[in-house]
């Protein structure tokens, strides 16, 4: 399998938080779900990949390319868009096109006129006047008018609401049609990557839980719902976490069908990306 | 770089203009009066300010996390900080020395104590270059507003010149003069290495 991208053993230490060997890599033709709480580590890795902070150790690739010994020509062919607009308030879309334009040399002024005619953003309108989710357009757009193979994306649908996101959302599988595209998306709206990603990697206190396949998770995992005292009966081995409630208990199964085929009384309901981060953040482990 | 440079350029056109007309009418209100002294001190502060404006617009849109995702290295970005900001100044620079060189072929002007527009132009241009030295390399070094930095010397600057007045004979003055401009460019020279330094070291909050 080609990668698009791929983080080896990174690390990162603060004086109150590590990452701490940071592993997954980025399928070409994929999206990659970036998932965890606030404060897990999502946005530190993205910073250590494309050296906005120093990194303690570890590698990143990016299209086959080291970014230590490549780092231009790798920032040359990927598309960055933040939690927030970086552009001043003062700048119009087609100040942002004169200044881009100096920077990337691949830079299509004609294709960032066809973005943000597609996203209705007036090109002489100030940024001040821009909504919120005007500003995450632009971005998107000048993430994508110099034609980059990989797209990183840093909470880029937070606080928008479910109509622009969902947008956003469809630029992006429009973007990945192209078997050579690939995007990372980090995000703790875990209902958007529910529709597009393909791959989850799961941070927690900076450490990675899983990077799989999204279709495999969801068709192997299970929450098995019972009571407190049937915990015993289930098989070690197949309990990621559990979680007491008031009505008994809940417990993230690894194989739901190995489960059912051992415990036809035990009431197993499908998982989603969002149970799958709430075991893992709030559940115990047995 | 050009893509940097364009970027503070369309930020600070409007004050740009604005200054520029605040400097050419100071230089047509004291230049002929012989007082070109005070019009060289007004320009220079001011143009002061556009580094310390670009550095506080992107600070506020967090324009540098941006920069950096783009492909350009570090020392280009701080380059283009270090151009733009002599630019701005050599510009300033260069409207005071033709009115100061003005001043002496046409007017036969002396300025304030006696001293020749000459000098105060030297003198000018070489605090204004040291002060920007200063505030770059702070900038980069402790990521803090140098509006502040600017404001406070700028106020300090009439006062240090009323307790030592002493020194601010015409024989003294160019020797002030040279002093900075000598500690202008070859702070520079320091600034830039301090700078980069702190900026390739410098984590993204």
């Amino acid at each position: 399998m080609e990668y698009a991208i791929k983080v080896t053993d990174l690390c990162k230490v603060y004086p109150d938080f590590a990452l701490d060997n940071v592993s997954f890599a980025v399928p070409k033709g994929c999206i990659m779900g970036f998932i965890g709480e606030n404060g897990a580590g999502k946005s530190t890795t993205i910073k250590a990949m494309l050296n906005l902070i120093h990194r303690n150790s570890g590698t990143v690739e990016i299209l086959g390319m080291d970014l230590d010994s490549h780092e231009k020509e790798i920032k040359e062919r990927i598309g960055v868009v933040f939690d927030e607009c970086c552009f001043h308030d003062n700048l119009t879309p087609a100040d942002i096109s004169k200044i881009l334009g100096n920077i990337y040399q691949s830079w299509d002024g004609k294709l960032y006129q066809t973005y943000l005619a597609r996203f209705g953003l007036g090109e002489k309108k100030k940024i001040k006047e821009f909504s919120r989710g005007m500003k995450m357009k632009l971005g998107i757009a000048a993430a994508l008018a110099h034609k980059p193979d990989v797209l990183i994306l840093d909470e880029a649908t937070s606080g928008l609401d479910p109509i622009v996101r969902e947008e956003i959302l469809d630029i992006f599988l429009d973007f990945i049609q192209d078997e050579k595209h690939a995007i990372l998306i980090s995000s703790h709206i875990t209902s958007d990557l529910d529709k597009i990603a393909d791959y989850l990697t799961f941070i927690h206190h900076g450490k990675i839980v899983f990077s799989a396949g999204r279709d495999e998770l969801m068709d192997s995992m299970g929450v098995v719902k019972c009571g407190a005292e049937d915990i015993a009966g289930i098989e070690r081995d197949q309990i990621i976490r559990f979680r007491k409630n008031q009505f008994g208990c809940e417990v993230l199964v690894r194989d739901k069908r190995a489960v059912a085929a051992l415990h036809p009384e035990m009431v197993i309901d499908p998982v989603t990306t969002e149970s799958i981060m709430l075991f893992y953040s709030r559940g115990e482990e047995l | 770089m050009n893509g940097l440079l364009l970027k503070d350029w369309i930020y600070l056109r409007p004050a740009i203009g604005m200054m520029a007309v605040v400097i050419v009418v100071c230089m047509v209100l004291f230049v002929p009066w012989g007082v070109s002294s005070v019009a060289f001190l007004v320009a220079t502060a001011m143009v002061l300010l556009l580094p310390v404006n670009a550095m506080a617009l992107d600070t506020s849109s967090r324009w540098e996390r941006y920069a950096l995702a783009l492909p350009l290295s570090r020392r280009e970005i701080l380059a283009a900080r270090y151009v733009f900001s002599c630019l701005c100044l050599g510009a300033a620079a260069l409207v005071c020395g033709a009115a100061a060189v003005g001043s002496v072929v046409f007017l036969n002007g002396y300025d304030l104590l006696g001293v020749s527009p000459l000098v105060w132009w030297t003198g000018c241009v070489g605090a204004a270059l040291l002060m920007l030295d200063l505030m770059l390399a702070v900038y980069f070094v402790y990521r803090m507003n140098v509006g502040i930095l600017l404001f406070l010397v700028l106020c300090f600057a009439p006062i240090a010149a009323v307790y030592w007045r002493h020194l601010l004979i015409s024989e003294m003055l160019g020797v002030w003069a040279g002093i900075f401009a000598v500690l202008g460019l070859s702070g520079l020279w320091v600034s830039w290495r301090v700078a980069l330094r702190a900026f390739e070291r410098w984590d993204v909050s």
